[in-house]
């Protein structure tokens, strides 16, 4: 309402009105950024804990139903065209930019050759070898100069060319880390061979000058082509791209996965399903337990009269002053004194008396027309019944307030569920839990994210559910100050 | 007070006693004893520590040896400015930010009450836990952060990543900390703000007061109580910082530097220093630590409380 002496407002010009809408639309999309960057952790966890393992680096998040070789930017790989007994092979290595790739080639005379891959481009090596003795070929290809053991090959039948996953090299290592299969294309007497190892029931299609040839599958995860076709006079020019297409599901279930989520529940070292259960104990128990206290001694401090209460509260209000990693080394001497290590109430019992709840309780239990305690005495209601008639059906709302700021207190007391209990102990809580896991699990972030969702995404629900309480425990707090 | 004391009758207190019991056993165990008992262990030193169940079985007293030790020490001392760095880094763009999103969303247009809570959430989750999923941003080379950086040209840090950069360490947990807990002043101050009397912006209106000179000289002015109570927070917050510099710097306390013939951690502030202590079973070290803290803590306190008074 304004008052009668405030000199009426201009009217606001239409120039100034868009003005003022452009000025409110950047403030929108300034906190609307702002907000992306707040949550940005929780974003990132959710979608790091649902990627397949080993790709939580990886800066893709939209699946791609056709993944192209080479990549739809890139030129097109020329096509070779072999004479006589020439075999040309592409060999694909996603992951592998740099360092030597060879092959190691022996002839049906059991001569050996060693060539060398020469990189072309996008992960993949490319060499033209002699084939020219019948037979049976052995090869086995080599990472920088780990050799693999040779496997047998007949010339003209290509088919088993290539790496083979998971070989045994002599030095002892495996060979793996093979992001794609191997693929062969060459045209020999006018023939156009294609042979690609992929996933299992996929779409393989090759695209050369424009049309589009569907590979076979010949057996489980392996793709074929052969064709008579008109070798182009520029072949070396015309360039081809395989193109293997998926169905946005399984395009998106190569991508995002719930097999982290199941491994962390169903591991025997490190089960997040125990240690959220864990969590959930201390924190209800906590939170209950502090509630009850709390309302019982806020209930005498603001109803109750009795010798030295006014200077006993100031006594305990003054205590919330000395900060708390005082209590740290007594409290854990205590503790484990009280033969409390590795147990629940090791981690509930010393945190109960909530200094702030107690004043929180007073104030609320204060607010409370006396005269609904005076008529309850004068009907001869005992105190325990007027505490449970009156005070504790009032309070509710703000003793609910006072359970979720404790469970989400003790659902992150990180530092003293850390040192109370011990590796082995059977009652570890999610944090704790999280911190072992990493410990032995530094790399793998897939799961640990999965791990760090159960402590955040509940609290989260709980939040977003009850803010309404949750804020009015803040208010009272700032009101305090 | 409704009740004088020659009202007060045994009879009263025996009525309240069940009521005060158990919050004053927990208190008398857990709150009031431990300061006690911290000081007792600050003047001893733990002479056995083998057998893990009887820690603080035996003791000797020791005087002021554990304060002299720690006051004469490089290893003390950094963890006392590093806990000021933090303190500083954590609190004057918290409540810049806080402010920040406070005077923005104080209006009543849709969709606002969503941000509001928005920025709010992650104050609610566990520290050690975001710490994580920050060291996770921040890792070297190709964390989401560190990709970002590269972009910007920083390739080199980049590379190492900010955690691993000795300057950089404190900064990098502190802006994590900004964001998570922004939205905690953001509430406080937007409860504030709803209740400055409307009369009073009439008021300055009446005046004349343009945009800038209400904001400046009317509603901060207001908003001082909640900038002081979070910068007495933000202090008590700093010297009990410990999740997240354990979660940050995988349990090192940050990168090693040399200092003054001594090798310290880059982020080893104050709580983190009485964690490691604690950890290597320096009890009375540890509890030594705290007291001098709780010393500093109590100053500060106190100057707060001057000023607060000051500007009644």
């Amino acid at each position: 309402m304004r008052t009668p002496a405030s000199p009426p407002p201009l009217p606001p010009t239409r120039r100034s009105i868009g003005l003022r809408k452009a000025g409110r639309g950047a403030i929108v999309a300034l906190l609307l950024m702002l907000l992306l960057v707040v949550q940005l952790p929780l974003v990132w966890m959710l979608v790091t804990a649902f990627k397949v393992r080993g790709t939580a680096f990886q800066l893709q998040f939209i699946p791609q139903t056709s993944l192209y070789t080479p990549g739809m930017g890139d030129p097109a790989l020329p096509l070779p065209v072999a004479g006589g007994e020439d075999i040309l092979l592409h060999f694909e290595h996603r992951d592998r930019q740099a360092g030597s790739v060879d092959l190691l080639l022996i002839d049906p005379a059991g001569e050996r050759f060693r060539h060398e891959f020469r990189y072309a481009e996008d992960g993949l090596w490319i060499l033209t070898v002699k084939a020219d003795v019948p037979g049976v070929y052995l090869y086995a290809i080599e990472l920088d100069g780990e050799e693999a053991a040779p496997e047998a090959v007949s010339a003209g039948q290509l088919l088993e060319f290539g790496l083979v996953e998971g070989l045994e090299a002599e030095s002892g290592s495996t060979v793996s880390n093979v992001d794609r299969p191997d693929l062969l294309v060459y045209i020999r007497n006018a023939t156009l061979t294609v042979h690609v190892r992929g996933d299992e029931g996929r779409d393989h299609e090759l695209l050369l000058a424009g049309t589009r040839l569907t590979l076979t599958e010949s057996q489980s995860g392996r793709y074929e082509l052969q064709r008579e076709i008109t070798v182009p006079s520029d072949a070396a020019a015309t360039g081809f791209r395989l193109v293997e297409r998926r169905s946005f599901a399984t395009a998106l279930a190569d991508m995002y996965t719930t097999d982290n989520f199941r491994a962390i529940l169903t591991s025997e070292e490190f089960n997040f399903f125990r240690y959220f259960i864990n969590s959930l104990v201390v924190a209800t128990s906590a939170g209950i337990l502090t509630v009850l206290i709390c309302t019982m001694g806020g209930y005498a401090f603001s109803q109750l009269t009795f010798h030295f209460r006014d200077q006993l509260f100031v006594l305990v209000l003054a205590s919330m002053l000395v900060p708390g990693m005082i209590f740290m080394v007594p409290q854990f001497s205590i503790t484990i004194n009280l033969g409390l290590m590795n147990t629940y109430p090791g981690m509930v019992v010393p945190h109960l008396a909530n200094i702030f709840g107690l004043f929180l309780l007073r104030q609320y239990i204060g607010q409370i027309p006396r005269d609904l305690f005076a008529a309850a005495e004068i009907d001869g209601a005992s105190q325990p019944q007027i505490f449970q008639t009156i005070v504790v059906p009032i309070c509710l709302p703000i003793m609910l307030t006072l359970f979720l700021l404790t469970f989400v207190t003790q659902w992150s007391n990180f530092l003293w569920q850390l040192i109370i209990n011990t590796g082995d102990s059977r009652v570890l809580t999610l944090p704790v839990g999280l911190q072992q896991f990493r410990g032995q699990n530094t790399d793998e972030w897939e799961m640990i994210m999965a791990g760090a969702s159960f402590s955040i995404v509940p609290i989260a629900i709980l939040f977003l559910c009850f803010q309404g309480y949750f804020l009015r425990g803040l208010a009272a707090g700032a009101v305090k100050e | 007070m409704k009740h004088t004391g020659s009202h007060i009758t045994l009879r009263h207190d025996l009525a309240a006693l069940p009521f005060l019991v158990p919050f004053f056993a927990v208190f008398l165990v857990f709150i009031a004893y431990p300061i006690i008992y911290s000081l007792w262990l600050s003047v001893h030193q733990v002479t056995i520590f083998s057998d893990f169940y009887d820690t603080f079985g035996t003791m000797t007293y020791v005087g002021l040896e554990n304060y002299a030790r720690i006051l004469t020490s490089v290893q003390f001392w950094w963890a006392v400015a590093a806990t000021f760095i933090y303190a500083v880094l954590t609190i004057v763009p918290g409540i810049a930010l806080s402010l920040f999103l406070a005077l923005m969303l104080n209006r009543a247009l849709m969709g606002f009450g969503l941000m509001r809570s928005g920025f709010f959430l992650p104050h609610v989750f566990d520290i050690y836990v975001v710490g994580i999923v920050w060291l996770l941003l921040y890792y070297p080379g190709s964390g989401l952060v560190s990709q970002f950086i590269a972009t910007l040209g920083a390739a080199e840090t980049a590379r190492d990543g900010v955690l691993d950069n000795p300057y950089l360490t404190l900064p990098a947990i502190t802006a994590a900390m900004v964001l998570k807990n922004a939205g905690f002043g953001m509430i406080l101050f937007l409860v504030t703000l709803n209740n400055i009397n409307p009369s009073i912006m009439e008021a300055a209106d009446v005046d004349g007061a343009g945009k800038g000179q209400k904001l400046l000289y009317v509603t901060l002015p207001l908003l001082r109580p909640i900038i002081l109570f979070l910068v007495v927070t933000g202090t008590v917050g700093a010297i009990n910082a410990f999740a997240e510099i354990y979660a940050m710097t995988d349990d090192t306390g940050g990168v090693p530097v040399e200092m003054a013939g001594e090798t310290v951690q880059s982020a080893r502030t104050g709580g983190y220093h009485l964690f490691k202590t604690f950890d290597e079973g320096r009890y009375g070290e540890a509890a030594a630590v705290s007291f001098v803290f709780m010393l500093f803590a109590l100053v500060i306190s106190y100057v707060n409380f001057r000023l607060l008074r000051s500007s009644d």
